[in-house]
């Protein structure tokens, strides 16, 4: 099969994009953070170098894995964990919840929390199939209405949008 | 943030409410409206090559969250562009309508330090202040959104079919 000039052009151009998302992601993943851009460090902060950030402005998220002390495990956009004992939250957690808080950091992995967000955890499958479910919505309008062509390696609509008794007949005609 | 049904319902509201002004913008184009209320989103490929794996693999930082700045976005988009060869500035305006406004809502959720995402990275770091409209598990947002959907369905789809 042979590939035409635009549609190597395409294959290159994407090709091109794919590897400036990546490198946008490298660059995005090493900006340190910046508070007095509204960007303070995270957990991903407090896990490479906890001392180095005694005394400032977090914001940190995980679950709660214990309500007396308070702890939620935050992770870190590389899967690294640390405990962090939560202070001064008024609101009522459950083991399983979520808590997103700010705070300013303490010695003895505390942070003293000046205002909190909570996710409860019985809301997390909820959400999570919700968004499969918009998903499958937008893969299914999508095959209605566009194609693909991988010989030319180009999308473009239908001439007549997919219909369910098109596909009735289909299968009529096997 | 949201959840990616409420993204999707707003974006298929709105371009629903401008194909009365629109006439082009037929189901094949709300579609790409759609589409563009789901890329900032695509961090989630996540679970599937963790930025933890990319890290140790090739020993440089990386973040997924990258897709959900404005430049992230802009990535995704200029692919969706490139491929569809003979509509590229419709292509274009609608996935950034369909992913505008997804960013937009995702402003609105509420964060324990007021502050949201970089949504104008690479241009600034910059967090933009968040009213706190909203919890992302909070279900009033997606009922909000089902029911805008339906009812811009009903405005402009099923009186158009029904000649009303």
């Amino acid at each position: 099969m042979a590939i035409d000039g635009p549609t190597t052009r395409r294959l290159v151009a994407v090709g091109a994009l794919v590897c400036l998302g990546l490198m946008a992601g490298v660059y995005y993943g090493g900006q340190p953070p910046d508070p007095s851009l509204g960007a303070p460090p995270s957990s991903d902060e407090l896990i490479a170098n906890y001392g180095a950030y005694l005394d400032q402005a977090v914001v940190v998220t995980g679950a709660v894995t214990d309500t007396d002390p308070l702890t939620i495990t935050a992770t870190s956009q590389y899967g690294e964990t640390i405990d962090l004992r939560l202070q001064h939250v008024g609101v009522q957690v459950m083991g399983g919840d979520y808590l997103s808080a700010s705070g300013t950091v303490r010695p003895n992995n505390t942070i003293a929390a000046t205002n909190t967000v909570k996710k409860p955890g019985s809301t997390y499958w909820r959400t999570r199939l919700l968004s499969l479910l918009a998903g499958l919505i937008v893969l299914g309008v999508a095959l209605r209405h566009w194609q693909f062509d991988l010989q030319r390696f180009e999308v473009r609509p239908k001439d007549e949008p997919l219909r369910i008794s098109t596909l009735h007949s289909g299968g009529d005609d096997g | 943030m949201a959840d990616l049904l409420t993204h999707v319902l707003i974006g298929y509201a709105a371009a629903t409410l401008l194909s009365r002004r629109y006439k082009w913008l037929t189901g094949t184009w709300v579609t790409i409206v759609m589409i563009g209320a789901l890329l900032p989103d695509l961090d989630h490929v996540s679970m599937i090559v963790s930025a933890g794996e990319i890290h140790r693999a090739l020993g440089v930082p990386f973040s997924w969250t990258v897709l959900q700045t404005g430049g992230g976005v802009l990535v995704t988009i200029l692919v969706g562009t490139v491929l569809a060869v003979e509509h590229r500035r419709r292509v274009f305006a609608l996935l950034w309508l369909g992913a505008g406004l997804h960013l937009f809502a995702d402003v609105l959720v509420r964060v324990p330090d007021g502050r949201s995402q970089s949504v104008f990275w690479p241009l600034t770091q910059y967090q933009p202040p968040s009213p706190g409209l909203y919890l992302s598990t909070d279900l009033w947002p997606l009922l909000v959104a089902a029911a805008l959907a339906f009812g811009s369905w009903y405005a402009v789809r099923y009186r158009s079919l029904t000649g009303q």
